[in-house]
């Protein structure tokens, strides 16, 4: 889900003259925000509607969507894991293995950058096209210019009044364009922020979480452990967009991080081609750097980090209290903590056994478990699966 | 919970306090790092030989206390120790009442405790002990206010200062709920937030990730006013080069020059803060915290703030 292809674009650029063309959207859409969190940005070429939420929702859990058959969207971005998929890594409609870790999609609406390492990436619009058509690896596996994909959707009879409903006035709304807007109208509703930790924080709920959640929250947010440094904000992410927000929009202020994961022999101490930011800058300095992605329901998207290999949040603070992570022998051997890209907020701390405690309850408190049974997140389809 | 092991207390000369925890500590690293290895007790080397050490636990006459703190989260010791007596500082301090408070054997443990010795420790972490020796003089504290304490109550109070910071700086030791400041001022204090209730307020509005918050609190200059900080008329000249360092409990610090609290020098409006739209502070910015309005950035905005440390560099 890293790439871009230049006949994407070359769709993309043909369909925004055609956005221009189309009659206003203006069907009724409330967002379902939970309190305190900011209205995401919508792009004006986009605006959301019901009827494309409604649509892109039938497209995110439809195998129509894959050269197999088989998978969907749904199928690496399971509700139940706050959309992700419990694996190390993803598995492609082609049975390749990805290099990445499935990220959550909780609040990616608010995502200043889509993806582990392209900073390019911003609009959810754009990034759909990757999973659909990339090669590299492959992940859906389809075919361009998806044609093939919009015949098998013009033959499932349930689409042609959601289409219709979706972009009134088009006299064929079954193109790519479409597709792509109404997966990131749907998108941009998964929305979590109704956690015990959010009823303690937007509720003044002093009984929504443990004390020792509230001692963890109270670490999290210390100099000495300075995890708030990366994951901060409502989202306890990185860099976040959103209506009314200052400055730039393009994904130039999002910050990523080498978190001295590695450090293995060679011109690049991250294994390729997991390689971070550098896939795209092919600066030095940006090898390993990576998004730090959002902290909400933690604990249900293990395995951890770009590559998922740390399998619990156990394992995640060993890492960080070490400052990075030594693997002692094999072909990934080296010291993390000496990577000479690492973040100069990865120090390593002490950690006692009631520390660790507070942090893995605080943890837990994010879990929203309304967001991850909510039905207008669910998928649609009565029998087809993802 | 259970927090105190066993607090040895040397026959305090106090030329030299070192603070032990139990926990293990990394080595070196940035920031608070260096500071906290020190404090960790492991440069004892660099105040006194082992002769000397051997000659000052001769007369050591430990006393021991165990103490709980619903806060504590590791297990400290902390011991205090006579490295030498011919270091200045005990020439200045080799009196009767002196070696009294320190060799005082009260101990007290309840809140009465906390408050009475509150100033006391901030003066020590403040200005004895840097680098895990004592460096400065007694500052600002008075005898009086020594007399209050014991040696024993004072590494206590040290230590769960420490046990609150996982990895702070030693820095203030006020009681949860107040502030204390030191330094360069005419007048050492610690007001509680009862107190600061009663001192004009100030209400700042904020945008948090996109949303206007609003916290009320005092302002910064008209705490350090109180302190006797020159402000005003009197902040020109030399007094200019003057700044304050605020620090949290959890050993994060940030600097302000005096004249940008001072309002009658700028329109900061930089606050100490004790609520968030109308309510108490989060455990994790409080119970007071620093608002700097017009900063473009967070970073100075010091969460549970302990103290303000007044600065002079040019008298």
């Amino acid at each position: 889900m890293q790439r871009l292809f230049p006949l994407a674009l070359v769709v993309l650029m043909g369909s925004a003259t055609m956005a221009a063309l189309l009659p206003p959207e203006s069907d009724g859409f409330t967002w379902n925000l939970p309190k305190g969190f900011p209205a995401p940005r919508v792009p004006a070429s986009n605006p959301i509607t019901a009827a494309k939420v409604e649509l892109g929702q039938y497209l995110f859990y439809d195998t129509r969507l894959s050269g197999n058959g088989q998978q969907s969207c749904g199928t690496c971005h399971e509700q139940a894991r706050a959309f992700t998929d419990g694996r190390e890594r993803a598995v492609g409609s082609t049975g390749e293995v990805h290099p990445r870790n499935a990220m959550s999609l909780a609040n990616v609406a608010y995502a200043a950058a889509l993806t582990w390492g392209n900073p390019t990436v911003t609009r959810l619009e754009d990034q759909a096209l990757v999973p659909m058509f990339g090669d590299h690896p492959v992940e859906l596996g389809l075919t361009r210019p998806g044609t093939d994909m919009l015949e098998r959707l013009r033959g499932e009879p349930r689409y042609r009044p959601l289409f219709a409903s979706a972009f009134p006035g088009v006299a064929d709304p079954f193109t790519l364009e479409s597709v792509t807007k109404a997966i990131a109208s749907f998108e941009r509703t998964i929305l979590s922020g109704r956690s015990p930790y959010d009823r303690y924080r937007t509720e003044r709920d002093n009984t929504a979480i443990s004390a020792a959640a509230r001692r963890g929250e109270t670490l999290f947010f210390s100099q000495p452990f300075s995890c708030f440094r990366c994951h901060n904000g409502f989202n306890m992410s990185g860099a976040t967009d959103f209506e009314g927000r200052r400055g730039p929009e393009d994904g130039s202020g999002v910050e990523f991080h080498n978190t001295g994961l590695y450090n293995v022999a060679g011109v690049l101490s991250y294994p390729s081609p997991n390689t971070g930011i550098y896939e795209v800058t092919r600066k030095a300095e940006d090898v390993g750097k990576f998004k730090a992605p959002t902290l909400r329901n933690i604990a249900v998207t293990g395995p951890y980090m770009h590559d998922g290999s740390i399998a619990t949040l156990d394992g995640v603070l060993d890492h960080y209290a070490a400052g990075g992570r030594t693997i002692a022998d094999g072909p990934l051997k080296g010291i993390g903590h000496d990577n000479p890209n690492k973040s100069l907020n990865i120090r390593g701390f002490p950690l006692t056994v009631e520390q660790r405690a507070d942090f893995l309850a605080f943890f837990d408190a994010l879990t929203d478990t309304q967001f991850l049974t909510d039905p207008r997140l669910s998928n649609p389809w009565p029998s087809r699966s993802q | 919970m259970k927090f105190g092991q066993d607090v040895f207390v040397d026959d305090l000369d106090m030329d030299a306090i070192v603070i032990r925890r139990t926990n293990p500590l990394p080595t070196g690293g940035r920031d608070g790092h260096a500071n906290r290895q020190s404090l960790a007790g492991t440069h004892v080397g660099d105040v006194g030989d082992e002769h000397q050490l051997a000659k000052a636990n001769r007369k050591r006459r430990e006393q021991q206390v165990s103490c709980d703190s619903d806060h504590a989260q590791a297990c400290l010791a902390v011991e205090v120790r006579q490295v030498t007596r011919h270091h200045p500082f005990h020439a200045r301090h080799n009196d009767a009442a002196f070696e009294e408070v320190l060799n005082c054997p009260t101990l007290y443990t309840d809140q009465t405790f906390q408050s009475k010795t509150a100033r006391v420790v901030s003066m020590i972490q403040a200005d004895f002990i840097v680098d895990g020796r004592i460096t400065k003089r007694e500052g600002n504290v008075t005898r009086r206010q020594l007399c209050r304490t014991s040696a024993v109550a004072t590494a206590f109070i040290l230590g769960v200062s420490l046990q609150a910071l996982p990895m702070g700086q030693g820095g203030d030791t006020a009681p949860g709920g107040a502030i204390t400041i030191g330094g360069d001022v005419a007048r050492a204090l610690t007001l509680t937030i009862p107190e600061l209730k009663t001192m004009p307020r100030t209400t700042v509005t904020i945008s948090e990730q996109g949303r206007d918050v609003k916290y009320t609190g005092v302002l910064v200059g008209e705490i350090l006013a109180r302190a006797g900080a020159p402000l005003g008329r009197d902040l020109s000249g030399p007094a200019v080069a003057t700044y304050v360092l605020a620090s949290g409990n959890d050993g994060y610090q940030a600097l302000f020059s005096l004249a940008e609290l001072d309002p009658a020098f700028t329109s900061n409006d930089i606050i100490i803060a004790d609520t968030v739209d109308d309510q108490p502070l989060f455990d994790y910015q409080g119970p007071l915290r620093i608002v700097a309005p017009h900063d473009k950035r967070g970073a100075r905005g010091v969460r549970m703030l302990q103290r303000l440390e007044v600065v002079r560099l040019r008298k």
